[in-house]
């Protein structure tokens, strides 16, 4: 996994480079995860994407005219043709998240997953992200999903940190109390 | 030879008796010539009679007596043998018996060691049974409580769960996170 991850951050850090030199790292980014979006999404693309015995030019066909298609710029469209023509294709969901860290890295921001109970209101996100702000000194971008497995409240993760404000957390914390003795 | 003199010269006593009162008229032994004569039959008589027949009638006489003795010397010398074996033998069967007594002691000491170790390894055996049972029952208990208090636990948690779940409303999802904002800070 952790080889994976390097490797993408390999691609990702190529990429970016690129994209800041034409100034656009920002819309790469979104065309690069919507491509991303479209190859994951679809089983079928996914597939000829990354099986080996399609060749390498085929591949590379294939993923520039899927993001030509979707409207990526040509710096897109020769980057996905390149992880699909060296068969890496399955690691663009990867690179797409190493890309955003270069990116919130340039702009001194950093991005919170959220995951709630119930859809946060918009007062409740510029609450979080305005304490969060607060609390590690950088612009906060939250991404918010709602997860029906949760009792109630939310869980953040910035980078490596978790905060963990739901209510199967402090049920966890108590089960373990009571384990414990 | 001095018996066989004393007869003769009794025999020749009294053969003159026995003539002169045979005699009245003429006896057996006449005192004259012949009476010379037959004194000297007699020895002649005599000394051939030591010669051929009381010699070796004394030299049969003393082989047997030397015979005699001798038998009487060995059985005496057996007697001395056999004595000197029976208690030859009585000293080394009280040797015997005394070896089979130190043996017999020694056994028994022995024994009474051995039995002495046995119960001493056995109390150890019984003592180390015991206390391992006992520790075995201790991590038992231990681990039936934590089971009982985990399941317990989750008993508890689930309920809780299934009972929050059924009761949250919306108001009560917008405090929890309102809440969970307002710890963020204190988190950090």
């Amino acid at each position: 996994m952790r080889a994976r991850e390097a490797t993408a951050r390999r691609y990702a850090k190529a990429v970016y480079e690129l994209a800041r030199d034409s100034g656009d790292s920002d819309a790469v980014g979104r065309e690069l995860a919507q491509v991303a979006a479209i190859v994951g999404g679809e089983a079928a693309v996914h597939d000829v994407l990354t099986r080996p015995w399609i060749k390498p030019d085929d591949r590379r066909g294939i993923a520039a005219a899927i993001a030509q298609k979707a409207g990526a710029r040509k710096l897109v469209q020769d980057f996905v043709g390149l992880v699909a023509e060296r068969g890496r294709a399955d690691h663009l969901p990867e690179i797409v998240s190493a890309y955003r860290a270069l990116v919130d890295a340039e702009h001194g921001q950093a991005r919170a997953r959220v995951r709630s109970a119930v859809a946060l209101t918009d007062q409740e996100k510029q609450e979080l992200s305005a304490r969060l702000e607060r609390a590690l000194g950088k612009r906060i971008l939250l991404e918010e999903r709602v997860d029906s497995t949760l009792l109630g409240g939310f869980v953040a993760q910035v980078g490596s940190l978790i905060l963990d404000g739901s209510l199967d957390g402090q049920l966890a914390r108590l089960r373990q109390r009571l384990a414990g003795g | 030879m001095i018996r066989v003199l004393a007869i003769a010269a009794l025999l020749l006593g009294a053969t003159p008796v026995a003539v002169l009162a045979s005699e009245g008229g003429g006896g057996l032994i006449n005192l004259d010539r012949s009476l010379i004569i037959q004194a000297i039959n007699f020895a002649l008589l005599l000394f051939i009679l030591a010669k051929l027949l009381y010699k070796p009638l004394l030299t049969k006489m003393e082989e047997r007596t030397l015979a005699i003795r001798k038998s009487l010397d060995e059985a005496q010398a057996a007697r001395a043998e056999a004595q000197r074996e029976r208690e030859e033998h009585a000293a080394r069967l009280q040797a015997a018996h005394a070896e089979a007594q130190a043996i017999r002691a020694a056994a028994l000491k022995d024994a009474a060691e051995e039995q002495r170790k046995l119960v001493e390894a056995a109390r150890g055996e019984a003592a180390r049974l015991v206390e391992s049972a006992r520790a075995e029952l201790a991590s038992d208990v231990r681990r039936a409580r934590q089971d009982l208090r985990q399941e317990v636990s989750e008993l508890a948690i689930t309920v809780a769960e299934r009972l929050i779940r059924k009761s949250l409303h919306d108001e009560d999802h917008r405090r929890i996170v309102a809440d969970a904002i307002a710890r963020v800070d204190k988190a950090n």
